[in-house]
């Protein structure tokens, strides 16, 4: 058992910032704690390093309840955004800090430093001050700093976002990397779904103080729990049209939304049927738009026409902005695909990922 | 003309233009500085030099003479003593105790605005009031001090007319002066070092005394250096609560440089010897401040 928050709440003042958090991390699992700013998840991280103290609820590590322990006493390490470096001490002395804490002897700390700055690539560096590191390197000496305690916990709050992006993508992977050689468990807080989608073992989403879904990156991108989980993960985002089912006679259903219908297949039909009010949103992903002249034979979900407002070439692929109507709809293309910026052309919406859900409650229908 | 000449030449043209520009702004200033620094100060090195008679005139010219009666003189190597003694109570005195008072202000809770204040209020208090101020406090038969510490067990002194204290009751007083300013600029650098280093000492392991060590102290340095050279000429240059409390006495112990060439300027009118004295001072003090500063590379982090 690695990690686990039993109904854990924190309450600044009479904001919410974190409601009945329950989660459990097993021992070794690396667990991104994913949301927008303000969504709890630092306040999360910071309650299990005992930085804050939660209002109610309970926190473990290795089954040990933690709750009133305090922050030096619970064998955890964290990585803080901004690094927090000691500028005064050299790298070697940042990284040897936590362990003189620990009075452990001088040549074991020694050994250990220079286990960890080989490991880093930081042992050209060792005499530095903080001051002399460009962004990367200082980012690294906070890594150090918490890997060579060896803690049962790596805490890690949003440690890449200071970095630039060709950095950080470099930096992920060694990330990746590290935590299988080291096989510890990793708390990392992230509000960058790229991060969370490719290190994360399992994600929570959080927003607004709750836990909204806990899974693997595919389950969460392919089988959101509710309207926020689905908006939030996926770039471009997904896009949701809202309409009314109706039979078309032959137990089949279709949606009609604005300028848009949609014909589901039967099992669909069950599906969205057990929506609890008249209507019900159907969600679409940008790589399920497809322009009708590429698409084929095939029966579609929904055909619609669209003015192609704004395309945006990232090389690989092309994402195209459509307006139905006056509104926009995101598709996302290979870059080979014939779409003329300005000209209306006929889409198609590809029949087999469209998911449901309840506008009354947001949550996914299945 | 070459070309490197030419450019030169417009260097030295752009140098002009520009230092034609700033002088308005550095002029005001500059005046009052020559006027009430630069030549007292010239002028003192010129009387050093000078005999004057007991009414302050009729300037011989001595050579170093004087400076070496001041140097050699056990009067003068005294009144280094008493100041270096009296620096010495006053910089750790308002120094540790301007941190102790920033450090328990510096936390956020209901009130503390009230408390900030009243610990800094000393700055706007000046020294003659201070010191009329005090010396009630420590009148032997009417003062507060005596009567706590009566109270406490303890024995009366005659803070001010006993040798033994004079000197620390002066430096208590001046203590008592500059904490306010001492505070004010402590708390200004405790609010400076960032919260992320605490939370990263923390869960490193330092509990309370390691993160005053290792986080506090060191991000603190330059504000202690500076705290410690001011208090430094504060000391050397104090002069009213002398002269308000002790007046140099009792037998000179609290007699500091700069109330000794008061008395030897204003009181003995042998204004030749007194700029002799000040000439020393000054270059003492210097001295010193750069000691500080040199010494100072070695401990202190400025980020």
């Amino acid at each position: 058992m690695g990690v686990r928050f039993d109904q854990v709440s924190k309450r600044f003042g009479d904001v919410v910032a974190l409601a009945d958090f329950s989660l459990d991390v097993d021992d070794g699992e690396f667990m991104v704690l994913l949301g927008p700013s303000g969504c709890g998840k630092t306040t999360a991280l910071r309650i299990l390093a005992g930085l804050e103290e939660p209002s109610s609820g309970d926190v473990y590590i290795d089954d040990r309840d933690v709750t009133a322990m305090a922050a030096h006493d619970r064998d955890i390490a964290m990585v803080f955004q901004n690094y927090a470096l000691y500028p005064h001490m050299s790298v070697y002395d940042n990284i040897a800090f936590g362990l003189r804490m620990r009075h452990i002897p001088r040549r074991e700390i020694d050994r250990l430093v220079r286990d960890a700055a080989d490991l880093l690539g930081l042992s050209e560096l060792l005499k530095r001050k903080p001051g002399q590191l460009s962004g990367g390197q200082r980012q690294r000496v906070a890594l150090g700093r918490a890997i060579v305690r060896r803690p049962k916990v790596f805490l890690m709050d949003e440690p890449l976002s200071n970095l630039d992006a060709k950095l950080r993508a470099q930096t992920r992977i060694e990330l990746i990397r590290l935590h299988r050689q080291l096989q510890t468990t990793v708390l990392y807080v992230t509000h960058d779904q790229v991060e969370a989608m490719t290190m994360g073992r399992r994600i929570a989403v959080l927003e607004r103080g709750l836990l909204q879904q806990v899974g693997s990156p595919q389950d969460i991108y392919e089988r959101p729990a509710n309207l926020f989980v689905a908006e939030f993960i996926g770039s471009p985002a997904m896009s949701f049209f809202r309409g009314t089912p109706r039979d078309t006679g032959d137990g089949g259903l279709a949606v009609d939304c604005p300028s848009i219908s949609f014909t589901l297949s039967p099992a669909q039909a069950a599906v969205a049927r057990r929506a609890s009010g008249a209507e019900v949103v159907v969600g679409v992903r940008p790589e399920h738009i497809e322009p009708a002249e590429a698409y084929g034979e095939r029966a579609a979900a929904a055909t619609f026409d669209a003015q192609v407002d704004v395309v945006e070439m990232l090389g690989n692929e092309i994402h195209a902005t459509l307006l139905i109507d006056s509104r926009g709809v995101i598709a996302r293309l290979p870059s080979d695909e014939l779409v003329r910026q300005g000209a209306s052309q006929r889409f198609v919406v590809a029949p087999e990922h469209l998911l449901f859900f309840d506008p009354a409650t947001g949550r996914r229908l299945e | 003309m070459t070309a490197a000449a030419q450019a030169r030449a417009r260097r030295r043209r752009r140098w002009l233009q520009q230092s034609l520009a700033a002088s308005p702004f550095v002029l005001p200033s500059l005046a009052l500085f020559c006027v009430f620094v630069f030549y007292p100060l010239v002028r003192s090195v010129w009387l050093g030099f000078h005999a004057t008679d007991p009414f302050g005139r009729r300037e011989v010219w001595v050579g170093i003479d004087q400076y070496r009666d001041v140097l050699t003189s056990s009067d003068f190597r005294h009144s280094l003593l008493v100041t270096g003694q009296f620096a010495l109570y006053t910089v750790v005195g308002s120094t540790c105790l301007g941190l102790y008072l920033a450090l328990l202000v510096h936390r956020r809770l209901p009130g503390i605005l009230f408390f900030r204040t009243v610990f800094s209020s000393t700055v706007a208090s000046s020294v003659a009031v201070s010191s009329v101020m005090w010396f009630r406090l420590l009148n032997p038969g009417v003062g507060v001090l005596n009567y706590v510490l009566g109270k406490g067990g303890l024995p009366a002194e005659e803070w001010l007319t006993d040798p033994k204290w004079a000197l620390f009751a002066v430096g208590m007083t001046t203590v008592w002066m500059n904490v306010g300013l001492a505070t004010i600029v402590i708390l200004a650098g405790l609010q400076n070092i960032p919260e992320e280093l605490y939370e990263s000492a923390r869960v490193d392991g330092a509990r309370a005394w390691n993160q005053f060590l290792h986080v506090t102290l060191p991000a603190l340095s330059p504000t202690l250096l500076f705290v410690s050279v001011v208090g430094v000429i504060f000391a050397f240059e104090s002069f009213g609560q002398i002269d308000i409390l002790t007046k140099g006495g009792p037998l000179d112990s609290t007699n500091v440089i700069v109330y000794s060439i008061y008395r030897e300027a204003f009181l003995h009118y042998n204004v030749g010897l007194a700029s002799a004295q000040a000439v020393v001072l000054f270059v003492l003090v210097l001295l010193l401040t750069l000691v500080q500063f040199v010494a100072a590379q070695r401990w202190v982090f400025y980020r």
